[in-house]
């Protein structure tokens, strides 16, 4: 226990000096800054263009929702592509991971670590990006704690979705092991893939019956939803483009909903990681390198 | 009796080769497997510094890749520390380390310092134990000004010594030096190579396996080294007996002033095995092999009583090139093709 404790301390500090030390402090708050809250502007944007050229039939409950959904999302992003980012830096870049598996750190609690780093990136970047949208949009403003925002739902979302991130990533950076540095292309891929069925910007009414399925099969559809539940309330009456087929669910159908599907990919994570992280040793990937 | 820090049994590795890519065509006329590692059985003693001496594409860092259990063999087994490579791989890692020459591996942005203080802490080495085995190290590499300089700002040769600070720092049991001294300059090697000593003096108990080009670096420090080829080991034994087996005779080399007589009733003294003479434009080489060491009184006498004049006398002792030659049949640079998909 205390070298997993170890390993994961060091990797945590490893990571975040590897994400955040490329600049001076000023440099990287300003990146932390700009970098969110920028995507969230484009979605922003793309909103008030759909609304003008609908004549105003996209609904003013719109711009929360995606706006919170994509900050979100910014977390599932981060961890998700961060992890297969590391194993591919450390491996052709930095060219350290053959040192760091013969070493007696845990490498799966080192990946949990780089993880970590990388989730308090993106968990700093998430806030300032939901506190620009409340100082730029009074409709951010009405929705977000406008019934209050639920701390303990949030927290609940919180714990379950970390698990349900870290698994996730898990899979990719295992997959990643066994590829080439193009494989990293794989995780932006089904990052973009989970981005449009989990309901970030196109909710899940709007999508055709056969992808709803596909979407509710994905933990990060009820994360999300939960996530923003605990911040904006329950979706309003009046707006039934956002309600889709989980708008009757209660918090705690949702939340359950989470934990299942996140204990089954947690599962499912493990055997890819052990799997992955076997093959690569047999067929001596862990330090193979494209050098492109 | 210590069970051997190092063991293999029949060691084997085989790779699969690439199969079609897209765009290009198949490779049907090549095998569709190579071996890297064919059958290998060594044993090396604790407290030993043991060598492997190999051209590239021998199969040397496919060995060690395995002992350090990064890398899972195809058949035979390994034991490092009496521990299974295969099954008790965690058990392993603690007691060792590697280092690999020629690569210019760290985390960049860390400076030279966070980066060793990192891997000794990940090795539970204590903090105030691991600055001042890093302090004791830079000194030895001549880093210590560096210790505060960024990895990326480091010239090839510098990271190369911050690796080789890596391996050490940790204190392992048994240490894997995969071409420690690649590319560095003179200087730097030879101050590594005494530290090497050194280290092994200080604690016996000790072990390293030591991959490399250079004959006279493995001459130098090994107490035994194998010779392998093509995945092969094809000697094993200490760099003395190993040059005894390509010179079973004393040699000497006489550089003589030209119009010395005598030089062809030289192989009819009792005790010389064979002698050849080689003319130049100023002076007449003589090699002569004897029996035993001391006959050479005999003919330095014979040459002197014939108005001979010896300009020089050496003893010609051979080197593990020779051996090398002997066992392989080409020297070290003459097989650069055929490298193995692990580097070595």
């Amino acid at each position: 226990m205390t070298d997993h404790l170890r390993t994961l301390r060091l990797a945590t500090w490893l990571g975040w000096q590897l994400e955040t030390n490329w600049a001076s402090p000023w440099l990287f708050a300003l990146y932390m800054f700009v970098k969110p809250v920028c995507g969230s502007l484009m979605l922003v944007c793309m909103f008030y263009a759909a609304r003008y050229a609908t004549g105003g039939r996209v609904p003013a409950e719109f711009l929360p929702y995606l706006y919170i959904s994509n900050a979100c999302f910014g977390l599932v992003g981060t961890v998700m592509f961060g992890l297969s980012y590391a194993v591919v830096r450390d491996r052709e870049h930095y060219r350290m991971l053959k040192y760091i598996y013969i070493s007696p750190a845990h490498f799966q609690t080192y990946f949990l670590g780089r993880g970590l780093a990388r989730a308090t990136e993106g968990t700093v970047g998430g806030i300032l990006n939901v506190a620009a949208g409340l100082v730029l949009f009074s409709d951010m403003r009405a929705a977000v704690g406008g019934d209050g925002i639920s701390w303990t739902w949030l927290a609940v979302f919180l714990a379950i979705g970390s698990a349900m991130l870290w698994a996730c990533g898990m899979i990719l950076a295992g997959a990643c092991l066994n590829m080439s540095r193009n494989g990293m292309f794989l995780s932006e891929g089904i990052s973009g893939l989970v981005y449009l069925l989990s309901g970030v910007v196109f909710p899940l009414a709007v999508l055709p019956e056969w992808v709803q399925g596909v979407s509710r099969a994905l933990p990060t559809t009820y994360w999300l939803e939960g996530m923003r539940r605990a911040l904006m309330g329950p979706i309003p009456a009046d707006a039934p483009m956002l309600r889709g087929p989980l708008a009757d669910w209660s918090n705690g159908e949702l939340a359950a909903a989470l934990a299942v599907t996140t204990a089954g990919l947690v599962a499912a994570a493990q055997l890819v990681w052990r799997w992955s992280e076997r093959r690569a040793w047999r067929l001596g990937k862990l330090e193979e390198n494209a050098g492109v | 009796m210590d069970s051997p820090a190092i063991q293999t049994d029949h060691l084997t590795r085989t790779y699969r080769l690439p199969k079609r890519r897209w765009g290009k065509s198949p490779q049907t006329d090549g095998p569709a497997e190579f071996t890297a590692l064919d059958g290998v059985t060594l044993e090396v003693r604790p407290g030993e510094l043991f060598g492997l001496l190999g051209p590239n594409g021998a199969g040397k860092t496919t060995l060690i890749k395995i002992l350090t259990t990064l890398l899972a063999p195809t058949a035979g087994t390994a034991r490092v520390d009496g521990l299974d490579v295969v099954a008790e791989a965690d058990r392993i890692r603690p007691r060792i380390n590697m280092v690999s020459g020629g690569e210019s591996s760290g985390y960049g942005i860390l400076n030279v310092r966070e980066n060793l203080w990192l891997f000794a802490r990940i090795y539970g080495v204590s903090t105030p134990t691991a600055h001042a085995r890093i302090d004791e190290m830079l000194r030895v590499v001549g880093l210590t000004e560096k210790a505060g300089t960024r990895i990326s700002h480091l010239s090839t040769g510098q990271r190369q010594k911050m690796n080789f600070c890596r391996g050490f720092i940790t204190d392992p049991k048994i240490l894997f030096l995969d071409e420690p001294t690649l590319g560095l300059d003179v200087t730097s090697a030879r101050a590594i190579r005494a530290f090497i000593r050194e280290w092994m003096r200080e604690r016996p108990a000790r072990t390293i396996l030591l991959t490399t080009h250079y004959m006279a670096e493995a001459d130098e420090l090994c107490d035994r080294l194998a010779i392998i080829d093509r995945g092969k080991v094809l000697a094993c034994d200490t760099p003395g007996n190993l040059k005894k087996r390509v010179q079973q005779y004393p040699l000497f080399e006489l550089s003589l002033a030209p119009g010395t007589n005598g030089l062809a009733d030289l192989g009819k003294l009792p005790g010389v095995h064979k002698s050849s003479t080689t003319e130049t434009p100023t002076t007449v080489e003589l090699k002569v092999s004897l029996e035993e060491e001391p006959v050479i009184g005999a003919v330095v006498q014979k040459l002197v009583t014939s108005g001979g004049r010896i300009l020089t006398l050496k003893k010609v002792e051979p080197t593990l090139e020779d051996v090398f030659i002997e066992l392989v049949g080409h020297g070290l640079a003459e097989n650069e093709a055929g490298t193995d998909p692990a580097g070595g």
